[in-house]
């Protein structure tokens, strides 16, 4: 928490004089030999560049700089041979100024930062997010969509409140001053200072499969984040887990909905090892890498929850699981954003799960029902596919693999106070349904 | 979604350092909300029902709800979305999951409440209308995106939202007013060991957020255990009986891009008010009291300009549907000035013709001219733009070159409006043909001498 004069503190990080009368904020080395004097030296450009964890070469790699101000960090990069986008919220005479006298062929575009996701810009191997965390109103959401937009790493660089001594303070909950006007730098549209460990953690709950901390500096704090994991060791020291089921939290089924703000995925898998704790889980969903939140231990097995990465495309994902000092896991998939595409269905037999009796079932304190039906679409699943008895849903506990004639196994469950005797039993999928009769003993 | 960390979790989660670990509590019982229901039966829910009864009756408003639609969001077991029905309110109640208590009583009930299970963010897209009243009764410290939750639930209200959030400081806030709000972020199981528990503010935190959302005026309810309450009004409170002259308003311009368009796609749209007190005197941002649309909106910042009137800025209401919008202005004592307006999301249209009248020199006013030495300010007058009018859609060309406009201003008696310019540092002296195109139309070319 702030102390007595903190806003006073926060007032004098006040940089908008020496940079009106420099006239700019990055400082630059031209081919011809001029150099433009900046608020930020070349120097210190050059330094904090080296200090991000990427390739000297960027030939092939495609590069997003959000907030490019002048320009220097999407130039630098573009001349180590990225193919650069760089982006603003209003249009600066002094980065189109340098990007006509280097010939410079960075797409140059303008928009508000929420109007990023779509703009049908594509995704970027590496992003640059220096300086905008701070301005910007929903950072969580922003860090969220910055991670939807990276493939591999983002450099997130912002003001922090406390660079200089936050390791004293790590034990405590993080925190963000937020600002109404103009209490940071005077300057209206600052609007949060997280502490280094809160931007650390929004960083990780943002997505991003690892997150490390690069450094502090003048009121400021780097961290890069990882959208894969690192490389899963040559020679593993222990056996790869044995993943049981991949499923949505929410809803037990295999699809999720990138429309929720939330989305958790639940892994239960075997593992040969005495504990499982969430640092040594693996996830990854096609290339992108997932943390896990937390693991449960349940009857012989582990169950990991992880939070689904944002900037997921609509489609099958492929996901898979390891240790840290394991190998992979055999593949799952799962189903984003995919439509419902349910033929005709039609349901082959209803059986008593236990006793396997045909047309009837048998309930106690609880029963339980299989029935095998055709023309569900491929992503059916436990949440999509209704089962009724008479006008009463049942909790769908199985969807199984179709088999040779193109049917799947459905387990559904039936409640100890159901209605005895003959009645329908209705399993509906998308806008199709069949029924067949049912006698409940 | 309350997810509660399970007792085998291998997690070391740190400490529940905010403690409030009611789960168990609320396990026990079955139900958060208490009920008596008209024959007299009780169910016993974790919150007493005198309790609820408390704090519905702090809320500023009508008893009689008649007519009046309530959205309550985050409902539960649904004792504030009944209660609000029972005083006549059409309610609207949702869940980011269906619970199975809440559809029980509006069985018993009878209950005509609509109860949606929607995700919190899918709210604006669901066309679900507008409400003149909002609960948002423990719902924001559940969300990832606190800001935003608080914008899309003042683009819901049409009067008021009662927001109750979980708050840090609720028994100590009086005691650093000097410092600055802050909020904590809980990335694990911080917070009540519960894992979708994302932030938690200061009630002075909680009061600013409050305001930034777009809420005209913030008043705190109430502030104890951990808990604080805020009534949020989209409108200003009326203007005194006896009210002063008004303002006079001169012009309202979009202070990201000169003209009267605007845009609800950009997360942060600002109004730029230019205005004269009538008499003169010295102005805060606490006088003001600017009305968008019916909405009022505060002042960001007020200052005196060299020509003596004054200038102010506001937040563009959230939420605006497309289309023209009233904009008038009132200082707490006086009653509103004249009706000025802005389009919100409107496209420009192709005008017939653009004529240009006068091209003069920003400073010294020489006709066909401008100089460098000035500092290359160039003035012009053109008719034929539509009303509105957004220097991102007009485009002046000397030769080449553009201009970059700096002020578009409405349409004077005459049937012209001025727009003023700076012309590029490079631009080469000399003569060069004058243009201003617009939505795919243009003028005629004038010839215009740089000195």
């Amino acid at each position: 928490m702030s102390s007595p004069g903190a806003i006073e503190a926060r007032r004098r990080i006040d940089f908008s004089k020496e940079l009106a009368a420099k006239g700019w904020y990055h400082s630059f080395e031209l081919p011809d030999g001029t150099a433009i004097d900046g608020f930020m030296t070349v120097a210190q450009q050059k330094r904090r560049y080296a200090q991000f964890p990427i390739p000297d070469d960027l030939r092939g790699k495609r590069l997003l700089d959000i907030g490019a101000w002048d320009g220097w960090f999407s130039f630098e990069a573009e001349r180590h041979g990225a193919d650069v986008t760089a982006l603003d919220c209003v249009e600066l005479p002094t980065f189109r100024d340098i990007r006509a006298r280097l010939q410079s062929k960075v797409d140059y575009r303008i928009m508000d930062f929420y109007e990023l996701p779509s703009a049908g810009l594509g995704k970027f191997d590496i992003v640059f997010f220096l300086g905008v965390l701070y301005h910007i109103r929903h950072p969580l959401l922003a860090l969220e969509i910055v991670c939807g937009l990276t493939r591999d790493v983002a450099i997130v660089d912002s003001f922090v409140t406390d660079p200089d001594d936050w390791r004293e303070h790590a034990g405590e909950i993080p925190s963000m001053e937020f600002y109404e006007l103009d209490e940071l730098g005077n300057q209206f549209g600052n609007w949060f200072g997280p502490s280094v460990a809160c931007l650390i953690g929004m960083c990780r709950t943002a997505g991003f499969a690892r997150v490390e901390f690069l450094g502090t500096g003048d009121h400021h704090a780097v961290v890069a984040c990882y959208r894969k994991w690192e490389p899963a060791p040559a020679e593993p020291s222990e056996e790869a887990p044995d993943v049981l089921t991949v499923e949505n939290a929410r809803t037990n089924g295999i699809n999720f909905s990138t429309r929720k703000s939330e989305e958790y995925i639940s892994c239960v898998f075997r593992a040969n090892r005495e504990s499982v704790t969430p640092g040594i889980l693996r996830l990854e969903m096609d290339e992108f890498g997932a943390a896990a939140l937390f693991v449960t231990a349940e009857e012989g097995a582990w169950r990991g929850t992880f939070f689904l990465p944002p900037g997921l495309d609509p489609g099958w994902h492929r996901v898979r699981l390891r240790f840290a000092d394991s190998g992979w896991s055999r593949e799952f998939r799962i189903a984003v954003d995919m439509p419902l595409a349910a033929g005709r269905i039609e349901l082959k037999g209803v059986y008593d799960g236990v006793t396997w009796t045909k047309g009837e079932v048998r309930v106690g304190e609880r029963g339980f029902v299989s029935c095998w039906a055709r023309g569900l679409p491929e992503n059916a699943d436990r949440a999509n596919v209704r089962v009724l008895l008479g006008t009463r849903r049942l909790q769908v506990n199985y969807v199984g693999e179709p088999n040779a004639e193109g049917f799947r196994q459905i387990n559904a469950e039936v409640p100890g106070d159901a209605g005895r005797g003959e009645q329908e039993l209705r399993l509906e999928c998308g806008e199709q349904s069949h029924s067949l009769a049912l006698v409940v003993r | 979604m309350t997810v509660q960390v399970p007792e085998n979790s291998t997690k070391t989660a740190p400490a529940s350092a905010r403690g409030l670990d009611f789960s168990q509590d609320l396990l026990a019982k079955g139900w958060y909300h208490s009920f008596e229901f008209p024959d007299g039966s009780v169910i016993d829910g974790y919150m007493p029902l005198a309790v609820q009864r408390e704090r519905y009756a702090r809320y500023p408003i009508p008893l009689d709800l008649h007519g009046k639609r309530v959205l309550d969001v985050g409902a539960w077991d649904g004792w504030f979305s009944f209660e609000a029905e029972r005083h006549g309110a059409s309610v609207t109640a949702i869940d980011c999951v269906e619970i199975p208590t809440f559809l029980q009583v509006h069985r018993r009930l009878e209950s005509k409440a609509d109860y949606k299970v929607l995700d919190f963010y899918e709210l604006p897209a669901a066309g679900i209308g507008k409400f003149d009243i909002v609960f948002f009764l423990g719902v924001l410290y559940h969300l990832r995106h606190p800001l935003l939750a608080l914008e899309i639930v003042c683009g819901l209200t049409t009067d008021v939202a009662i927001v109750e959030s979980f708050v840090i400081d609720a028994e100590t806030w009086k005691e650093h007013q000097d410092k600055i709000p802050t909020l904590e972020f809980y990335e694990n199981f911080e917070l009540g060991n519960q894992y979708d528990n994302w932030s938690g503010l200061t009630v002075a935190c909680l009061l600013a957020m409050c305001r930034a959302a777009g809420f005209a005026r913030v008043e705190l309810m109430y502030a104890g255990g951990n808990y604080a309450g805020v009534a949020c009004f989209r409108k200003w409170e009326e203007p005194p009986a006896q009210p002063a002259t008004p303002p006079q308003l001169l012009f309202v311009s979009n202070t990201r891009t000169p003209g009267n368009c605007f845009s609800s796609r950009k997360s942060e749209e600002y109004l730029e008010c230019v205005f004269r007190p009538v008499p003169d005197r010295e102005i805060r941002p606490a006088d003001l009291r600017l009305e968008v649309a019916g909405f009022g909106t505060r002042a960001i910042y007020a200052q005196r300009r060299e020509d003596g009137a004054w200038a102010a800025s506001f937040r563009l209401p959230p939420a605006l549907d497309p289309a023209w919008y009233p904009v008038r202005l009132r200082l707490a004592d006086t009653g509103f000035s004249n009706e000025l307006r802005i389009a919100v999301d409107f496209p420009a249209l192709t005008p017939n013709q653009i004529v240009i009248k006068d091209v003069c020199d920003g400073r010294s006013w020489d006709r066909g001219q401008v100089s460098h030495e000035n500092g290359g300010f160039v003035s012009f007058w053109v008719s034929g733009l539509p009303e509105n009018r957004s220097a991102l859609d007009v485009r002046a060309t000397l030769g080449d070159f553009p201009l970059q406009i700096t002020w578009i201003g409405p349409d004077e008696s005459s049937g012209y409006c001025q727009i003023n310019a700076k012309i590029p540092p490079d631009l080469p002296k000399g003569s060069h043909a004058f243009r201003v195109r617009y939505a795919g139309a243009s003028s005629e070319a004038q010839p215009v001498k740089v000195l």
